[in-house]
């Protein structure tokens, strides 16, 4: 088995002082390095609130109530911010959704890599900004020195988004995680950011958790999926099984949704949907939490949640899984 | 009664931005006949929201033609418009501001009855709750707020208040983009079903090619506020012929691990 | 039902917002009451003047330099007091919200020219204006409330504008303009209550306002002659500051009371109604 770098055990985050009401329910998966790690799956499944406790930047609603998070062996505080602030951007870098909430529309775009590199690193100033310089250029970004001066607004979503990475990668992280890096936009320049993501792995050998609800993204991008449903890991595979012989009948039902031009003619012109919605996280539920939306539910699935089952890197937790491969 | 619901001609609108005048559309000729479904598709920015506005009659045109049932109804003001508002409806993309916090659900839905005095004010709420089944909500959430709602459900009232009129035409400016997969899918084939059972025709504003693909009959790919490449949807997708459509292909990850990652996403791609 | 049963809950989850409630209702209280315990006019000599507090047993809370009853005074005051601020928020708001709902929701020409005669009245100083009025108008509670109301309505129609702005950009606005509703029936049915938490609190600390702008009044005797208020009672206390300053200071009080209480109350409204919040409750 390669190497994890960074490790989640067991993690459960409620909402604060009610420990009933679970938001992750025990999730347990790791990350190896080097590798991109995909974590799929709709709103309310828990998969930011997963990236969000590695970086210990919980929000104050909710809280930790067991589970630990290893980076390379030891522990981290997630719950200590001022230990937190070492982690950060050192060790694990972050990328958001929303390029221009993670920049400060104040100061140029260059200034604040350096402020950056400077937090963590003591370098002589002319030295940093040449490493700030060679950031952009790593990120493709035409013209660093010029547009390492201008402010935010200056700059269209996908150049921002480029300046995000380059913060996030500014003093070498191990691990990079984005947290849905081009949902907010288009087509052809999520291509290119994925693209460089891509490159800089390559390059640095920074390993990727990918958080996004873009299955497309996943397959293309991702050396290993794992599918988040309701607080729960579903179903976690590398990205070729997953695709091919999903054993959770909800990753079935997500990849049958998802539109398809090469199968539509196959669909009849509709598509496949998954019927009801994802249960309130205050929903006091035994068993599955899919259960009821699920076809091939029985009593167990009502009745007992199901234990996790392991088939060398393929995981999942159904009692009912599908076994057919999906052409 | 022509075949043609809708024509537009050599639409151009523009208008001023702060101290800026923008062109957002620059001459888009199209037709919608009865019962087809017409995917607009393009990137933020491209104009096919403002193009929407405008055939809605909320953004005036600066010149052009727009022709609902051999009626030209480009720059017609409020008061000429609402006779044909009953006919030409809207779906708008963010569930969330889209309804009126402070209605109730079977207010919102009977709404437009109430303005356009259609049926017997006690048939009305009648009315309004037949389509709440239609659109696959319980009745008895009729008085209940927008906020009790998911997105996805609330994406069916906005659906069942626009459809409550029994227009002839859906514009659907990007209603299913703020959805999770599995909802997005729900709405789609509730959007196909009502199509089928109401004789709709729907104009789909969308930046996802890859999903109206799915279910839309013809495509219009808007590029900089014109329409560069317009035909049959398979055919677009599988021989796309402008520039612009292809790079945008090229770019679209299918869900799909049998094929090779589309060109844009291969590292050394340039 | 359910929105008085959250409201009910914020109340007592909240203390201030409960302590402001309560001293806002013994204040409607003494108003109410006033004929009843004291059934002689307030301007009436109800026994030896400069009597402490205490002293006298006809005038609990003592008498003025004129053998007036300060007790009855002061709940004869609350209802100058209440009804000036009501009455003229009340129509400052009617006046405001109109100016600022109509410069709001159809812009361009119509805001400018709303917008400057707003500017207008709100560059001369609010104090200053009020007594102006009063001057030409003649000092009667009418004129009082009218000119309170001149000098108010300036700050309503500036937040309506604003709430306005924002509003009639919403998808579901342009959802009824879409459905083909009237312009007045969107101003009036659509965004006017979503824009009325923020005018409901405003109006709340601007009662306050109006009320001890009132006192002002009165206190430099431009005050309604035919009526004991808590603005006079301090302007007739002046005299005796020295020896009796009880006669000031316990008005003076009851004024600050009041004050503090709608502006609790107004705090209170503002965390319940505040929309943000509202919807992180709604989740």
């Amino acid at each position: 088995m390669a190497n994890p770098i960074l490790q989640v055990e067991n993690l459960q985050i409620c909402v604060r002082k009610k420990p009933g009401v679970l938001i992750l329910r025990g999730v347990s998966f790791h990350v190896n390095a080097g590798e991109t790690l995909a974590i799929v799956g709709e709103s309310g499944c828990g998969k930011s609130m997963t990236s969000l406790a590695i970086m210990g930047l919980l929000p104050d609603a909710v809280e930790k109530l067991s589970g630990t998070i290893r980076f390379k062996g030891r522990e981290l505080p997630i719950a200590d911010n001022r230990a937190m602030r070492k982690v950060r951007a050192a060790e694990i870098g972050m990328v958001f959704q929303e390029p221009m909430a993670a920049l400060d529309p104040l100061y140029p775009v260059g200034k604040q890599v350096l402020e950056v590199i400077e937090e963590h690193e003591k370098l002589p100033r002319e030295m940093a900004w040449a490493r700030v310089i060679d950031l952009l250029t790593k990120v493709d970004l035409p013209n660093p020195e010029t547009l390492a001066w201008s402010y935010p607004h200056k700059l269209s979503g996908g150049q921002l988004q480029r300046v995000v990475i380059a913060m996030a990668l500014a003093c070498n992280p191990d691990v990079l995680i984005a947290d849905e890096p081009t949902t907010a936009l288009d087509v052809t320049v999520q291509a290119q950011i994925m693209r460089l993501l891509k490159r800089l792995q390559r390059d640095t050998g920074v390993a990727i958790v990918l958080i996004t609800h873009n299955l497309g993204l996943v397959a293309h991008t991702a050396d290993r999926v794992m599918v988040m449903y309701a607080g729960n890991k579903a179903e976690e595979a590398p990205t070729r099984d997953l695709f091919l012989s999903p054993r959770h009948p909800y990753t079935r039902g997500l990849l049958d949704a998802t539109p398809n031009p090469e199968r539509a003619s196959a669909q009849g012109g509709v598509l496949r949907e998954i019927p009801g919605t994802v249960p309130s996280i205050a929903d006091p539920m035994s068993g599955c939490r899919f259960a009821p939306r699920c076809g091939n539910a029985s009593e167990l699935c009502r009745a007992r949640f199901p234990e996790p089952t392991i088939e060398g890197a393929h995981g999942y937790a159904c009692h009912h899984p599908g076994t057919d491969a999906r052409v | 009664m022509s075949n043609t619901l809708l024509r537009i001609d050599d639409l151009h609108v523009s208008f001023r931005v702060g101290k800026t005048m923008i062109h957002p559309v620059r001459g888009i000729s199209l037709h919608l006949d009865r019962g087809e479904t017409l995917a607009l598709v393009g990137e933020s920015g491209c104009g096919k929201t403002t193009l929407a506005r405008t055939i809605l009659g909320l953004q005036a045109p600066s010149s052009g033609r727009i022709a609902y049932d051999g009626n030209d109804i480009a720059g017609l003001d409020r008061f000429g418009l609402k006779r044909f508002r009953p006919h030409i409806q809207c779906v708008f993309q963010d569930p969330f501001s889209s309804l009126n916090p402070r209605k109730r659900v079977e207010q919102l839905i009977r709404e437009p009855l109430d303005i356009h005095q259609i049926g017997e004010r006690s048939t009305r709420l009648k009315r309004a709750h037949e389509m709440m089944e239609r659109v696959g909500l319980p009745t008895d959430w009729g008085r209940r707020f927008p906020h009790e709602f998911s997105g996805g459900q609330r994406q069916r009232i906005g659906i069942a208040r626009a459809l409550v009129m029994q227009p002839d035409l859906l514009i659907c400016d990007e209603p299913v983009s703020a959805l999770d997969v599995s909802i997005q899918a729900q709405i789609i084939n509730l959007l196909w079903e009502l199509k089928r059972d109401m004789g709709l025709s729907y104009l789909f504003i969308s930046h996802d090619l890859m999903l109206v693909e799915t279910f839309a009959d013809r495509v219009a790919m808007m590029y900089q506020g014109e329409i560069v490449e317009i035909g049959p949807a398979r055919q677009v997708w599988s021989n796309p012929q402008h520039e612009f459509t292809r790079r945008m292909i090229d770019a679209i990850p299918v869900p799909d691990v049998t094929r090779p990652p589309p060109p844009a996403f291969r590292i050394d791609a340039k | 039902m359910d929105r008085v049963k959250s409201l009910a809950s914020a109340i007592l989850r909240d203390w201030m917002l409960l302590l402001g409630l309560l001293l806002l209702a013994t204040v409607f209280f003494m108003a109410a009451t006033a004929p009843f315990f004291f059934p002689q006019p307030p301007d009436t000599m109800m026994g030896p003047p400069l009597q402490w507090p205490g002293q006298y047993p006809g005038a609990p809370l003592g008498t003025d330099g004129l053998g007036r009853n300060i007790l009855a005074g002061l709940f004869y005051g609350a209802q100058i007091s209440l009804l000036v601020g009501f009455a003229s928020v009340t129509v400052a708001m009617v006046f405001g919200i109109l100016v600022g709902a109509f410069a709001g929701y159809y812009g361009g020409w119509i805001d400018n020219l709303l917008m400057r005669v707003t500017e207008l009245f709100q560059t001369i100083p609010q104090f200053m204006l009020a007594i102006v009025v009063v001057a030409v108008l003649g000092p009667s509670i009418q004129v009082i409330i009218f000119s309170l109301a001149v000098v108010s309505w300036p700050a309503i129609a500036r937040l309506v504008r604003g709430e306005f702005m924002v509003l009639r950009e919403k998808a579901y606005v342009q959802g009824c303009i879409v459905v083909g509703m009237s312009d007045r029936r969107i101003i009036f049915t659509q965004i006017l209550p979503n824009a009325m938490s923020g005018v409901t609190v405003m109006s709340t600390i601007m009662i306050a306002t109006a009320i001890l702008m009132e006192s002002a009044l009165s206190f430099l005797g431009f005050g309604d002659p035919n009526v004991t208020t808590w603005g006079t009672m301090i302007g007739m206390g002046k005299n005796n500051l020295r020896d009796a300053w009880y006669i000031m200071t316990i008005p003076g009080i009851a004024l600050l009371l009041t004050a503090l209480a709608l502006n609790l109350v107004g705090d209170g409204l503002n965390d319940y109604l505040n929309p943000r919040l509202r919807s992180q409750r709604g989740q």
